[in-house]
């Protein structure tokens, strides 16, 4: 529930009350999906910046249908913590794991040599789409943060 | 925070910046602008309680730009 409006019970009901944002704000986040990077790795990234942000919500959360159609492996997901030496993890999702940390623990730490690595495995147009996710993941885990409560335990 | 650009500029002729380096990808930088459009010219807050939003939270999270 949310403390906000009475009856709200989650993010879209909350968007809903600003129907143009909402419908911006999807429209972001319909583009992440379809870009150049592999959305399973969306995914990861997604999942692990709630984490780390603390939006047990997240993990609630249905998989996205392009993370689904891009078969993201449940086992992963379910082993996130564990991608910096989990052999299952590509040299893409942990190029791209690294950054997602980095950008939502202190992003004035990612090196030059961080966004090459990421360059060299998703390419620049990549590069751009993975970062403008990372920063709707992070107003978005923190919209549910400020906004929300948790879900009840066992649904996270 | 990187002094230089990290990507190269996706506009033939242009210096690397963050409109040219984001033309990199095009459908996802209409989509964000529009969003960010969206949050400057609706909803019931002022725009310059918007700017000293904006400009706090640059502060805060060390934004030079």
């Amino acid at each position: 529930m949310s403390w906000l409006v009475e009856g709200a019970g989650s993010r879209d009901d909350l968007l809903a009350l600003h129907p143009a944002l909402a419908a911006d704000h999807q429209r972001v986040l319909d583009e992440v999906w379809q870009s150049s990077v592999d959305a399973s790795i969306i995914e990861f990234c997604r999942l692990r910046t709630a984490t780390i942000l603390g939006n047990t919500r997240a993990w609630s959360e249905p998989r996205s249908a392009a993370a689904v159609a891009a078969g993201v492996d449940e086992s992963l997901v379910a082993d996130l913590a564990k991608w910096s030496t989990h052999p299952g993890f590509s040299p893409a999702a942990k190029a791209c794991l690294g950054l997602a940390e980095q950008y939502v623990i202190d992003v004035h730490g990612i090196t030059d040599a961080q966004v090459a690595e990421v360059e060299r495995h998703v390419g620049p147009d990549g590069v751009i789409a993975l970062t403008t996710a990372l920063a709707v993941w992070e107003i978005t885990h923190r919209f549910d943060n400020a906004l929300l409560d948790p879900p009840p335990e066992g649904d996270a | 925070m990187s002094t230089t650009p990290r990507l190269p500029s996706a506009v033939d002729g242009k210096a690397a910046s963050s409109r040219t380096v984001l033309a990199h990808s095009p459908s996802v930088r209409k989509a964000f602008d529009r969003m960010y459009a969206t949050l400057w010219s609706n909803g019931a807050a002022d725009v310059d309680v918007k700017e000293l939003m904006r400009l706090r939270n640059a502060r805060v999270t060390d934004c030079g730009l």
